[in-house]
This record gives C-alpha cells, structure tokens and sequence, in this order.
C-alpha cells in the first residue's frame, strides 16, 4: 500500500517537473514572437529580401496571416513551430527545417564528444592526481587553473590555429574534411576526420576540463572527510576501491545538475569555435543567418538550441529525482 | 620585492611614468585650456561650439589626472586601503584603471586616425618612423584659428598634406618648413596603418564601460524581480521563476544573438542586451536570500512599523543582501566582457565607430599569417580583464561565505 503510494508521489513528481517544463515552452515561444513583434519595422519585410520583387509584399503578407488579428498570429506562429515549418530562408532558399537537420547533427556530435572529452580527461587528471598526492601536476593545476579557465575560447583557439596550423603545420586550418574526402578508405577517411577535429575539440573542451576538475576535486574532498569513507577505510578495505566504489559515485551527482548549464556553455562555445574553425555546424549557421539578416532561420536556430539545452536540463532534472534523495527532500518540502 | 611597494608607489610611479612619456600631450592639453579660456572670453556667445565630445573627454580626463595625483599624494596616510601592500592582481587593477580614466591621455594618437598606407601598413612593434608635420608656410597660409589647430593636434583623424608619416627622415627642414620627429610604434600598427596601442587603450576603455553599463542593467532588474518574486511570493513567484528557466535555457550567446537581431546592432541596444541577457542568477539569489530573510525578526518588526516597500528594500534587505549581489555582479562582469568582445569578434555587434577588443582580434584573424602582433596584444588585454575581474570575484565569494558562517555562528 505503502508502495503503491510512493509510486504515485513519483508520478506526481515527474508530471508536475513535465507541466513546468511545458510552461518554459510555451514562455521561450512567447518571446521569439514578443521580440518578432516587437522589433521595429513590418515583419512581412523581414521576411522578404530587398533582392525580391515589391509585388511579392503582398503575397508574404498573406502568406504569413499577417493580415490578422494579433492573436491569430500568435496561434499560426505556435502552430507552425509545432508542425516543424520556420518558414523558408530566403538566403539559401530552402526550408529552415532542412538547414537544421543538416546542421544540427553535426553539432549535436561536436558537443557530446567534446562532453565526453572533458568528462574523461578530468577523471584521468582526478585519478592521476588522487594515486599522487601532492605532485607537480596537482600542485600547478592548483596555481593555473584560474588562469587557463580565464583564457577565453576564442583566445585558446586562435593560440593554437596560429601555433599548430599556421607555424608548425601539424594541423588543417579550417573545415571538417579534406577536398579529397571521398576517394579515401575508411582509415584515411577517420584519420582526415581526426586531424581536423583535433583542434577545436581542445579548443572546445578546455575550460570544461577545468570546471570539471575544479567542481569534482573539491566534492570528493568532501566526500573523503565523510564518516562511511573512514569506516571503510578502518576497516581495512581497499583504498583504490573505497575510491571507485563510494568516493566517486558520491560526489558525482552534483555534476549532473550542471549539465544543462554545461550544455548551453558547450552550444555558446561552438558558435565560436564552429567561426573559428569554418566548421559547418549550428553555430556558424546562426553567426551566417544573423550577419545576412536571414531572419526565419535565426528563429530556427536560437528555437532548436533552446529545446535542446531544456530537453537536457529535463532529463536532469529526472535524473536528480531518482538518485538525489536529498533533492527529492526538498522537493517535499516546496 | 613587489610585495613590499605599496599600492600608492604603484599608483605615483605609474603617474610618473605617464607624465614622462606623454609630456606633449600634457602640454598641449594645458595650451587647450588656455586657448579655450580665451576664447570663451572674448566670444562668449560661441561658447558651446567649442566644447565638442573629444574636447570634453581630454579635459575631464586631465582634470582627473590631476586631481588623481593630488589625491594619491594628499589621502595616502588617511585612506588604509592605499597602504595595502599590492600584489600582481592589484596592479592590473591599477593599470586598467589608468587606462579607462585616462584613456585620451595615454593614446598617443586618435583610434581612428589612419596614417598613409605604403609607409604605415602592418608596421611589427617598436618598428620607428618619422612623422612630418609641416610648419610654417603651408599652415600660416590656411585660415585656421589657433583654437582649431590646438584641437587639430590633438584628436587628429586624418592624415593631412601637413602631416604624414615618413620612412627616411627628410633633412632640409628649412626650406620646405617641417618638423619631423621619430615616432615608435610600441605595439606596431594594423593593416591600414592604424596604431595598435591607441586602439586597444580606447577600446579597453569601451568594453569596460559597455560591462559597467551593462551589470548596472543587470542588478536593478535582478535585483527588483528578486525581491518581488520573494517578498510577495506565490503567483508572481511561480511565473518569474518559469521566465527565469526560460531565459536560461537559451545559451547566452544566442539570447544576445536574437534580441540583436530584432532590435538593431547599436551601442546602446546591445549593452541594454548584455544586460538584459544575465539577471536570471542574480534573481535566484536575491529571491532565495530574501526568502531566508523575509521572516527575520528585524525585518518582520520593519514592516509592522510601517515602513513603505522601498524603505524595506533600501535600507533592510539592501545591505545584507550586497556580498551576495556584489559577488554575482563580478562575476557578471567578467563573462560580459567576454560576451562583448566574442560578439564584435564574431562581427555582430562590430559597427560602431570606436574600436573594439573583438573587432581588433577579427581583423587579427584575417591577416594572422602575416601580422602576428594584431592579434596578440588585445587577446592579452581580455585575458588580463578577465583574470582580474574573476580573481576578485573569487576573493569575493570567499569573503562572502566566511562572512554567513560568521554570522550564522
């Protein structure tokens, strides 16, 4: 019985962070609309390219509904996002939602590997770092991390363009592939790939290795001090083990719930690195559609990001609500 | 050894340093004033013509100077905080400080002042030449007041028949009638022959007014909603709270990205976005220490006498909310600064007529091959900014957590 209520709670739960969620939707809509609106002169000519004829005015204007009343508008704007259509960008004269499918992916992949970069290579630096205590590397990341953390992303990517590709050679300077892509096998093939996503992703994952390290280095000291690690430790167990088994997975939690943070820091960064590097992802499409005032496509673009960074801090937020106990206390007590 | 000075030597040396390097321009400032004196005598009805945005800056900034060295020299057994020991951060402090006061001082010529091509284009550091200024015939002939040319000399924008930069130095001054004098570029000049140093001193000057503006933005409306949202509670909680979320869930960049778009490029609006841009965590952190202070006895007894909300806000919550809001605004800074020049570099926001940080690095990146210098000297000036700012921010914090555990205690 007992059960059967908690599971109820739950749902309750899940359903209550789902309908917040659905709110912050249904805000972020609101405001491309407000600031569509709001933006000064007709939006019929915002969609229209000077390079157009005039008489087309007439035919986008009624195209658009923008002959209705304000809040017909609003229900086709909220509609047409729904149903996937941003309207047309009329710089490359194709669909919104076909320069996101295209543009996206890449990005998406770009992010995540460089999350999984910054995830692994601070572990190895935490665990490095745990079997030697006290050593050069602890010792100068304690020194430099404020200032390698202080060194901006566009900073870190130009010293090492000019650095690698420029004076050493060592790497491509821009794009993702080389013109001859497609003759090569697929080793050539995966070390072009390499090669050119080599830098960027350093550029990219630099100061999350270092938020990282930081965030995790204090919780596991934390976590250390606790009383269950010493009475392990009293009691004899391995220490490596007590390490993996307890000390990580204790202070690991509180990194998910920067995830979604992270994640809207990962999609800021790429729209440097992506100019940077002349990378063909989401960023440098909305830095292209912002500088040629491709207006449709910007509302794609800032929409999609931020579906995907509240579609991360949801799963998080799920995520908190089955291992935080301690959220979940809170939680209670809203 | 740089522990033992304290922060007012810093400070006189680097007046020193200042007064001795841009003697002429002090000079010339004072015959500015003289001549702005005596024209102001004899033409009072034309008085405000003379005072043009350039005029205005250079002298406020002398007056400044001056009265920053009095003040050194006059406060330095009054004032503790000038006998602090200093250390590396504190003098970066000072020189950015330097370099938003006296900015007009410190250039040595205007950020938009374009020497001729062939001579000046893409000259390495510390590369010298010799610029000519014609003197006697040519500018007695043209009918310039004298005011005009004191201002002439000063904020030059242009390169003139009268004035141009040369490779060789040109020996028979007496018979054409000019003056040359070598000239150093210290930080060497950019692709179309503009000095590298006086664009970086402006635009150092301009991104730090653009994050002053831009987290004075940001801390009022963070700061009102806060309160709103956890002093009244309930409906107006829940949905700024659900606008909060909202805003956090776009990246930064694209935030700043879509209002530039739909409402312009121009300085104004963009630091009105960079300010809009980051109240939500400043909200959080109001509205939850306003939460945890609203049912504190002195505040409860504050509002049972009757004081009105803004009494409240100002002299019951403000104050102990400051360490919280101070830190958060520090912070802010710095990541603002960074937004700015990430958005001019990306070449959204570039179109003013000033020079930026970002700007400069895009141009940088253009010619990064040929012209390393471009690039170096402003990425170090927003590394410099950054690292100091958020160094304080971290100082902040720190103080800030033992004051609560203090005070909890």
């Amino acid at each position: 019985m007992g059960n059967k209520l908690r599971l109820k709670k739950k749902w309750i739960e899940i359903l209550s962070i789902f309908f917040s969620y659905v709110l912050t939707f249904w805000l972020l809509i609101s405001m491309i609309f407000i600031l569509l609106r709001l933006s000064p002169g007709d939006p019929a000519l915002k969609y229209l390219s000077p390079q157009l004829n005039s008489h087309l005015y007439d035919y986008v204007k009624s195209s658009y509904g923008l002959d209705k009343s304000v809040f017909e508008q609003y229900y086709l704007f909220i509609y047409n996002l729904f149903r996937g259509d941003f309207g047309i960008s009329y710089n490359y004269r194709v669909p919104v939602s076909t320069m996101l499918m295209e543009t996206a992916p890449f990005t998406i992949s770009f992010s995540l590997v460089s999350f999984l970069m910054q995830v692994a290579i601070s572990m190895w630096i935490i665990f490095y770092v745990h079997k030697h205590k006290g050593n050069w590397l602890e010792k100068s990341l304690n020194k430099i991390s404020l200032f390698l953390y202080s060194l901006p992303t566009m900073t870190v990517g130009l010293a090492l363009i000019f650095i690698f590709s420029l004076q050493l050679g060592l790497f491509p300077l821009a794009d993702v592939h080389s013109t001859n892509f497609e003759e090569l096998n697929i080793f050539q093939k995966l070390f072009d790939l390499v090669k050119h996503l080599t830098l960027p992703i350093i550029t990219l994952s630099l100061p999350g290795i270092i938020i990282f390290y930081n965030y995790l280095h204090g919780n596991i000291e934390a976590t250390e001090k606790k009383s269950f690690i010493k009475f392990m430790i009293a009691n004899g167990f391995d220490k490596n083990i007590v390490f993996k088994k307890h000390v990580i997975p204790n202070s690991i939690n509180p990194l998910i719930s920067i995830l979604g943070t992270e994640l809207g820091i990962l999609l800021g960064g790429a729209v440097i690195t992506e100019t940077l590097f002349g990378l063909p992802g989401l960023g440098r499409l909305t830095v292209t559609a912002i500088l040629t005032r491709d207006y449709p496509l910007i509302i794609g673009c800032v929409f999609f990001s931020g579906v995907f960074v509240l579609a991360a801090n949801f799963l998080a937020d799920l995520y908190k609500l089955k291992h935080d106990i301690q959220l979940r206390e809170n939680f209670k007590n809203l | 050894m740089i522990k033992k000075i304290q922060i007012w030597h810093a400070v006189l040396i680097l007046y020193f340093i200042v007064l001795l390097l841009r003697f002429d321009e002090l000079i010339s400032t004072i015959e500015l004033v003289y001549k702005i004196f005596q024209l102001s005598v004899s033409q009072p009805e034309n008085i405000s013509s003379l005072f043009s945005a350039n005029v205005i800056d250079q002298l406020t900034s002398f007056a400044i100077f001056l009265m920053g060295i009095i003040f050194v020299i006059g406060f330095r057994n009054r004032i503790a905080w000038l006998r602090k020991k200093s250390s590396i951060t504190l003098f970066a402090t000072i020189i950015l400080t330097f370099i938003f006061l006296y900015a007009p001082i410190l250039a040595p010529y205007s950020d938009n002042l374009q020497f001729n091509l062939p001579t000046a284009k893409r000259l390495t550091p510390l590369s010298g030449r010799y610029l000519v200024k014609m003197i006697d015939e040519y500018s007695t002939r043209s009918s310039k007041s004298q005011y005009q040319k004191a201002e002439e000399t000063l904020f030059r924008e242009n390169v003139t028949p009268d004035y141009y930069l040369s490779e060789i130095l040109i020996n028979n001054q007496s018979s054409i009638g000019s003056e040359s004098t070598k000239v150093i570029f210290l930080l060497g000049t950019d692709e179309y022959g503009r000095d590298i140093l006086s664009r970086i001193i402006y635009a150092t000057r301009y991104s730090l007014l653009i994050g002053i503006i831009a987290i004075f933005i940001t801390g009022l409306i963070g700061i009102t909603l806060g309160f709103i949202s956890g002093y009244f509670g309930k409906y107006a909680d829940i949905l700024l709270n659900r606008i909060a979320e909202m805003f956090l869930a776009i990246p930064f960049i694209f935030l700043v990205i879509l209002c530039v778009a739909f409402l312009g490029d121009s300085l104004s609006t963009v630091i009105i976005v960079l300010g809009v841009a980051g109240w939500m965590s400043l909200f959080k952190i109001v509205r939850s220490e306003v939460l945890k202070l609203k049912t504190r006895d002195h505040i409860v007894t504050s509002r049972m006498i009757g004081m009105t909300l803004l009494n409240q806000l100002a002299k019951e919550f403000l104050p102990l909310l400051l360490p919280a809001v101070l830190t958060n605004l520090t912070f802010q800074f710095a990541y603002i600064i960074i937004a700015e020049s990430s958005l001019s570099f990306l070449g959204i926001t570039g179109n003013y007529s000033h020079s930026s940080l970002g700007g400069m690095i895009q141009q940088g990146f253009l010619n990064l091959n040929e012209a390393w210098w471009i690039i170096l000297f402003p990425t170090l000036i927003i590394t410099l900014i950054f690292y100091t700012v958020y160094n304080y921010a971290n100082k902040l914090r720190n103080m800030g957590t033992k004051q609560i555990s203090y005070t909890m205690n």
